[in-house]
């Protein structure tokens, strides 16, 4: 199984994080996780450069069990987010989270925007944006009418969208049936059978299983796909095959 | 045995969602939830005794799988009240629902003591739509220090909030479901208030049971204490036999 949406790290609110890759591992081991795609809370909520610095350390550790997002803040200038960027890739990560709200832009300004996409579109690699964490935190939520430009402005790009709540849905659907790089997530939609909810509108194919944990109870995102009503092909997809080929694993 | 203690029929069109009583019955046979407490949207939010003949029905389809909570609007005053009453006693309902957020009466509002007396009377539990850290049950809990009264999202996003308030007031229970998957809810629960005062509950079918169910599941307490939250609890407060 590939946990396409884990976080490392603390923070500073109620939740306790999990700051040891021991610790990180074993969890992911008891409940059959093989590899996680990793953010740093300290990255995202902190400090960009010290969250990628940890999280390209995880991945040289754990290389088979990590894939590594960066984090950047494009409010900080194109040609200083670029060379952040490439450091990080460079480095062994393999893509990149946004949370447009905690770093103080928006989607839709293109002139932060244009530069970071046309790389990630040349590198043919993933971009996640972060709509909310979780409820009632200091760092707010990215509104879906943003999310909703900026997938159609970048068609190249394949997006994927965490923190999608179950009021969400028909907004998500109508995007996923409009356009072909905008996958979704489901660890923050708690609504009645998620997975069957979607799949029995647009199918399995850009549906990604997502934990949330260090934040969220980690079974939780599992036994959602586990347990949904669905096939067992449209179980795999979700649980494995489409994070594979989202980031071109064999 | 499970028992779930929040659980709803109806529709929320908005969300594109819906759940008419077989569907909630299909959900409780996808986890094994034995029971579920269910009141109904149309009571919270339009008209509360067409709601609550709807909650009759589906206690009369399904009268070993559905307990009913009765739901008035306190704006109603005495005509509320009396359709609390009539429905319990006459009709086996097993509580009352209470929900802030379409009506804007808050718990501890004036407008509510009437249910809360007639609660005491009735010896029956009052669920509450609790977002507010539980600050409103605060106020309300040591004036009818009798009535069980059940925080129903366990205060939402301030659910440390609503612990510490569950910790102030013995007749205070907290129950689990919201969207709030934050690992810990329910450990810092169990150790703040005991796990006799935690209650399983899903809000199903707008929410999904497996939210509720895994988080005790994977929860670092005693399967004693699993136990207590997922049924027994719930079991003694409505003085079913287990």
């Amino acid at each position: 199984m590939i946990d396409a949406n884990a976080y490392f790290g603390k923070w500073a609110i109620r939740t306790p994080g999990v700051g040891d890759p021991e610790e990180f591992i074993a969890t992911i081991d008891k409940h059959g996780i093989n590899i996680a795609v990793l953010s740093s809370l300290k990255g995202i909520i902190h400090n960009t450069r010290a969250g990628n610095d940890e999280i390209i350390r995880l991945v040289k550790l754990y290389p088979k069990r990590f894939i590594g997002l960066c984090c950047v803040n494009p409010r900080l200038g194109a040609e200083r987010v670029l060379s952040e960027v490439n450091r990080c890739l460079d480095s062994g990560l393999r893509g990149i989270r946004l949370y447009p709200p905690a770093h103080l832009y928006d989607l839709d300004d293109e002139e932060l925007m244009d530069p970071l996409m046309e790389e990630f579109e040349r590198r043919k690699l993933p971009v996640y944006v972060t709509m909310l964490l979780t409820l009632g935190i200091p760092y707010g939520a990215t509104t879906f009418k943003s999310l909703r430009c900026f997938v159609n402005r970048y068609r190249n790009v394949n997006i994927v969208a965490t923190g999608l709540g179950y009021r969400d849905r028909l907004d998500a659907l109508r995007l996923l049936q409009k356009t072909d790089n905008f996958y979704i997530e489901l660890s923050y939609d708690s609504g009645a059978e998620a997975a069957r909810w979607f799949v029995e509108r647009m199918g399995a194919d850009r549906i990604l299983m997502g934990t949330g944990y260090c934040l969220f109870y980690l079974s939780l995102g599992i036994a959602k796909i586990l347990t949904a009503r669905i096939t067992p092909e449209e179980k795999q997809k979700i649980l494995q095959l489409n994070a594979a080929k989202l980031f071109s694993l064999e | 045995m499970i028992i779930d203690a929040h659980a709803h029929i109806s529709c929320w069109e908005e969300l594109g969602i819906a759940g008419d009583i077989d569907y909630v019955i299909e959900l409780m046979g996808l986890y094994g939830i034995d029971k579920a407490c269910v009141s109904n949207s149309r009571s919270l939010r339009y008209d509360f005794v067409q709601g609550n003949d709807e909650i009759l029905k589906a206690m009369r389809k399904y009268p070993d799988r559905i307990l009913g909570y009765a739901t008035v609007n306190p704006w109603c005053g005495e005509m509320a009240v009396q359709e609390f009453r009539r429905r319990i006693l006459e009709q086996g309902m097993i509580g009352l629902k209470l929900h802030v957020g379409p009506t804007r009466v808050d718990y501890h509002s004036p407008l509510c003591e009437p249910l809360f007396r007639e609660a005491t009377a009735l010896d029956v539990p009052v669920l509450t739509h609790c977002y507010d850290g539980g600050s409103s049950a605060d106020k309300v809990a040591s004036t009818h220090p009798d009535v069980k009264i059940i925080l129903g999202h366990m205060g939402g996003a301030d659910w440390f909030d609503a612990i510490l308030v569950a910790k102030r007031h013995s007749n205070l229970f907290l129950e689990i479901c919201s969207s709030n998957m934050e690992r810990g809810i329910i450990e810092e629960a169990v150790k703040h208030v005991g796990a006799e005062r935690v209650l399983f509950g899903t809000d199903l079918p707008p929410l999904d049971p497996v939210a509720a169910l895994y988080r005790v599941k994977e929860a670092n307490i005693t399967e004693r204490e699993k136990r207590l939250i997922l049924g027994e609890n719930m079991a003694r407060i409505l003085k079913l036999e287990v």
